[in-house]
């Protein structure tokens, strides 16, 4: 359906618009302007903020220079969470656009991975393909691919070339028509507030009378309290990709077209504006 | 898991220093369930003595990794890669419990482990 | 376009309507979060390039200067610059922000008109398909209707065809009818006038004989003239006859003062010989009436009421002995009762007909008991056994009445039909059949003569030997009962026009008429009574109300009310005058006395 395509293709050029501001106490020759840039959703900060770098490279000593990291209000922002996913969880209830804020010195070690080359975001990539083909299909379809097929998939998405990756994804996103879906869904589900870093469990997209789960009987299932009471007023949003699904949206399509690049659906719970 | 002697340093989750001691009856706190992990070696790593583990669920496979090189006393520099289903290698702060769960078969968690890069 | 998912349609709505959601939602966000930015980041960027070459371009310029020194210079101009550019960023980021903010409200507006259009269209939708729903049923309703429209009108062609042809039918089968009986007239005035031939032939002969007999005188014997009075009345109605053949054997010269003349004399001088031997006894079997009258007691007040059938009570009759009361009904059934201690004590039911019972009559000895009935037979039982003994059938309608003939071998029956038929009790067959031409209401019979009363207010008069009618006499009703007087001198008739009226048989005239206020009769088949002395006359109306009336005085005796709810059918006077009973419509039967 051309809707479907549709859905796709807004996923995949989804973008944010976010300013970069140099943290103050850096020690920079000239003040730094700060930098503004529209990042895509779906796509990993180390991977497109380059020009960011050169930008604040420009105004510090190049003795100063260590690996860049950012933060957000405070809060390290881990480089290997979709950037939509690090958006939606920390500043969606923000005024546009995006404050974040760069450092290049006391990296965190404890809360951030180190990013030293493009190779790790690739490798990391294509770990969470195969995890996720591993829930959907036992990790056959991506075992059948080649080499130069997951490559096109790591180009595709460095590259921001939609037709590319999806030539190759939608392999990914085929099952047994008997089934009526994947084997289980891969999901994450994150949280601002909590002591997991997210929660992903095992969940069938088919009950075994054959009625397709929703979005709500997911949430059921594992995050019940997301899920208002008929008298409640509503506690939590359920964003994917900077939207609120309705609940009784199927979690097979959800899977098939608001996953991320990387094959997985994150969700991101954060506490409804309470005005 | 006996290892509160070498107590790994990057996860801030847990205390593992404070966890008092050994077995499987880890019981004071209600979340530190324990899950099974059976680790096998891949290529020419050397073998572990003991493959079965009992981990809490909330380690990292990162703090997982960190333990695995000390015992099997391998060089600062030698990397260890971990991989759950012989397919892919999971994120290095991805919880073992998450893994379990997800990947688990027969109870337990079956682990590869391989100072190279056995499946890209 | 990703596996092979089919959609049933009756889910596509829903599924289209978080589609729809997802859709609307993403191209919302992007209006919000990219489009919003899109072109200023563009811009400021390209702003950026251009400061930072002309940055570049100015240190390239002046080569030799310190680092301070060319910030020094530049400063002013590019802190200037810079300053404004921060101005203009801060003035740009607030429009930015002010845009943004009306930009979600419109979208806000947007998204609710959107809601609210996709609504009018759903009622839209749900409106045009009740309004073809509705279209379709006016149609079908439309069609239906014509459909009826032409069935009736078609029907009506048929009913009026069909009327033509019975009425056409009818004229034919009068005229068929009136030419048949001009024709049997035909043949009756031949038959009479060869008869006649025969006779005066024969009388001719015979005073031949008799006048050479005459010139040798003769003893007379007076006791042999007795002798043969007796044998002709043992015989009974078997020497009724006058047929040409047997008379001359018969009859011996003892005769002479009965010279047998024409038909019709014989048969008024059988009469007058009747009256005579009626109060000289029969000598008929077990059960013999007591003299002339015995105690006959006027009722006055009902002993006994009860349900006789269920359903109508269509005949009643006592037998000859008093003892036994037969009463039969619409429910196929003669119930036998006996009459014991003022009550009517149910002793068996006579079974086997297969419509309702027209008319009962018990056997001079009481032995057997004749029912009449509407499936067109009748049918005679033993009183002793109940079981029945004979069915009669031929008749081709309801048969009205049925009697036996005074020597219990023959048995006349009346019906519906238009036919009487006489039957034959040894042979179990019909022996004759005439055509009265009228239905037949009523039958009762002499040892000669077969007395019919019928629909078209006639009574016909029959000799039994000739099957021809011998007399008619006109009523002014439909005639519905007879019954005749114990010593058969008198014919009492009951007719549709309310009157019950006595009918002298040796003169043939009307000797009296009776009518009360009130008294109206209730069907074609009410029967009347005499009472067992013929002083007095029972009816019972269409009211419910038994009448009685004094033939001497020819005033109403008594009025018997209140105990019939409906139309009273049938009355019998017990042969020892001291019961009367009656039957009614409503299934109720009454036991009157005077007690």
């Amino acid at each position: 359906m051309a809707d479907d395509k549709d859905v796709l293709r807004d996923v995949w050029f989804g973008r944010i618009p976010t300013c970069f501001t140099l943290y103050q106490d850096e020690i920079t020759e000239r003040e730094a302007e700060p930098f503004y840039l529209l990042l895509p959703r779906v796509s990993y900060l180390t991977l497109v903020t380059d020009k960011v770098k050169k930008h604040f490279h420009k105004v510090m000593r190049q003795e100063d220079l260590e690996e860049m990291w950012f933060e957000y209000e405070g809060t390290p922002l881990k480089w290997h969470y979709p950037i939509g996913v690090l958006f939606d969880l920390h500043a969606s209830n923000t005024a546009l656009p995006w404050n974040i804020t760069v450092h290049f010195k006391d990296f965190p070690e404890r809360d951030l991975l180190h990013c030293p080359s493009n190779s790790v975001i690739e490798a990391h990539f294509m770990s969470s393909i195969k995890e996720a083909d591993a829930l959907k299909h036992k990790g056959q379809v991506v075992n059948e691919m080649q080499k130069k097929d997951h490559k096109q998939l790591w180009m595709g998405l460095q590259n921001d070339k939609f037709d590319q990756f999806w030539a190759m994804n939608r392999k990914l996103m085929e099952y047994p028509t008997e089934e009526g879906g994947f084997r289980y869904i891969p999901f994450r589900i994150y949280q601002t507030m909590s002591d997991r870093p997210f929660i992903q469990k095992l969940f069938r997209p088919v009950s075994s009378e054959g009625h397709a789960h929703t979005l709500g009987d997911l949430l059921k299932e594992v995050f019940p309290a997301a899920i208002p009471q008929d008298d409640e007023q509503k506690k939590y949003l359920i964003v994917i990709h900077g939207i609120e699904p309705l609940l009784e949206t199927p979690v097979q399509w959800l899977s098939e077209h608001l996953s991320h690049p990387d094959n997985f659906l994150h969700i991101s719970i954060i506490p409804a504006p309470s005005d | 898991m006996s290892e509160n002697a070498e107590s790994p340093t990057e996860t801030t989750k847990e205390d593992p220093t404070t966890v008092p001691p050994p077995a499987e009856n880890s019981g004071t706190h209600e979340e530190k369930k324990k899950i099974d992990i059976l680790l096998k070696a891949v290529g020419d790593t050397p073998i572990m003595k003991t493959k079965k583990w009992a981990v809490e669920k909330g380690r990292t496979v990162q703090s997982l990794s960190l333990f695995i090189s000390r015992f099997l006393k391998l060089e600062p520099s030698e990397q260890l890669f971990i991989y759950v289903n012989q397919s892919f290698a999971p994120s290095p702060d991805q919880e073992v419990g998450v893994l379990f769960e997800c990947f688990g078969s027969d109870g337990k968690l079956v682990l590869h482990y391989c100072k190279s890069q056995a499946w890209g | 376009m990703l596996g092979t998912r089919v959609m049933s349609g009756a889910r596509c709505r829903t599924e289209c309507w978080w589609k729809r959601h997802i859709a609307e939602q993403l191209k919302q966000r992007d209006r919000v979060q990219r489009q919003a930015f899109e072109e200023i980041i563009h811009q400021y960027n390209r702003l950026l390039e251009k400061s930072d070459l002309q940055a570049v371009l100015s240190e390239r310029l002046q080569p030799d200067k310190s680092d301070l020194q060319n910030r020094h210079d530049l400063s002013p101009g590019a802190d200037e610059e810079l300053t404004e550019l921060h101005k203009k960023r801060g003035e740009l980021a607030q429009n930015v922000i002010e845009l943004n903010n009306q930009m979600q409200q419109k979208d806000k507006e947007i998204q609710t008109n959107e809601a609210k259009m996709l609504q009018y269209q759903q009622r839209i939708s749900e409106l045009e398909a009740e309004c073809r729903e509705l279209r379709n049923s006016l149609q079908d309703l439309e069609r239906a209707n014509q459909t009826l429209k032409d069935e009736y009108d078609a029907l009506q062609i048929t009913f009026s065809a069909l009327e033509e042809k019975l009425r056409r039918t009818t004229e034919d089968n009068q005229e068929l009818v009136s030419r048949w009986m001009a024709e049997k007239a035909q043949e009756a005035n031949r038959l009479n006038a060869e008869n006649e031939k025969d006779t005066r032939r024969r009388q001719a002969k015979l005073q031949k004989d008799l006048a050479e007999a005459a010139k040798e005188p003769l003893p007379l014997d007076p006791d042999d003239d007795i002798e043969v009075l007796s044998e002709d009345a043992s015989d009974g109605a078997g020497q009724a006859d006058v047929s040409p053949s047997r008379t001359p054997g018969r009859t011996p010269s003892k005769r002479v003062s009965q010279p047998p003349s024409g038909l019709l004399d014989s048969i008024s001088s059988i009469f007058g010989r009747r009256s005579v031997n009626s109060f000289s006894g029969l000598t008929d079997g077990a059960e013999t009436h007591t003299g002339a009258c015995a105690e006959v007691r006027v009722p006055s007040t009902a002993l006994h009421t009860f349900d006789a059938h269920d359903g109508e009570v269509n005949a009643v009759c006592f037998s000859p002995g008093s003892r036994l009361l037969a009463t039969g009904g619409m429910d196929r059934r003669v119930k036998l009762w006996e009459v014991v201690s003022g009550r009517c004590e149910h002793k068996g039911s006579l079974t086997g007909s297969n419509a309702g019972i027209t008319s009962i009559e018990f056997d001079s000895a009481g032995s057997y008991l004749l029912a009449a009935s509407n499936d067109f037979a009748s049918r005679i039982w033993t009183v002793d056994d109940f079981r029945l003994r004979h069915t009669l059938t031929g008749h081709s309608g309801k048969v009205l009445s049925a009697r036996f003939l005074l020597d219990n071998a023959r048995i006349v029956s009346g019906s519906y039909d238009r036919t009487l038929k006489l039957w034959d009790l040894r042979s179990k067959v019909c022996m004759k059949t005439v055509f009265a031409g009228s239905s037949c209401n009523d039958i009762v019979c002499t040892e000669q003569c077969v007395m019919s009363g019928h629909f078209d207010k006639k009574v016909r008069f029959w000799d039994i030997r000739s099957e021809s009618i011998v007399r008619e006499l006109e009523l002014l009703g439909r005639v519905t009962s007879l019954d005749l007087n114990h010593d058969r001198t008198e014919l009492l008739t009951c007719s549709r026009d309310d009157l019950v009226k006595i009918i002298d048989l040796r003169s043939n005239a009307v000797r009296q008429s009776f009518s009360a206020q009130g008294f109206k009769c209730g069907s074609d088949w009410t029967r009347v009574t005499f009472s067992p002395d013929g002083c007095y006359v029972a009816a019972g109306s269409a009211e419910g109300t038994l009448f009685v009336w004094n033939v001497l005085t020819g005033k109403l005796e008594r009025t018997l009310d209140k105990h019939h709810s409906s139309a009273i059918n049938a009355v019998s006077w017990s042969p020892s005058g001291a019961h009367v009973v009656s039957v009614e419509k409503g299934s109720k039967a009454v036991l009157w006395s005077d007690m």
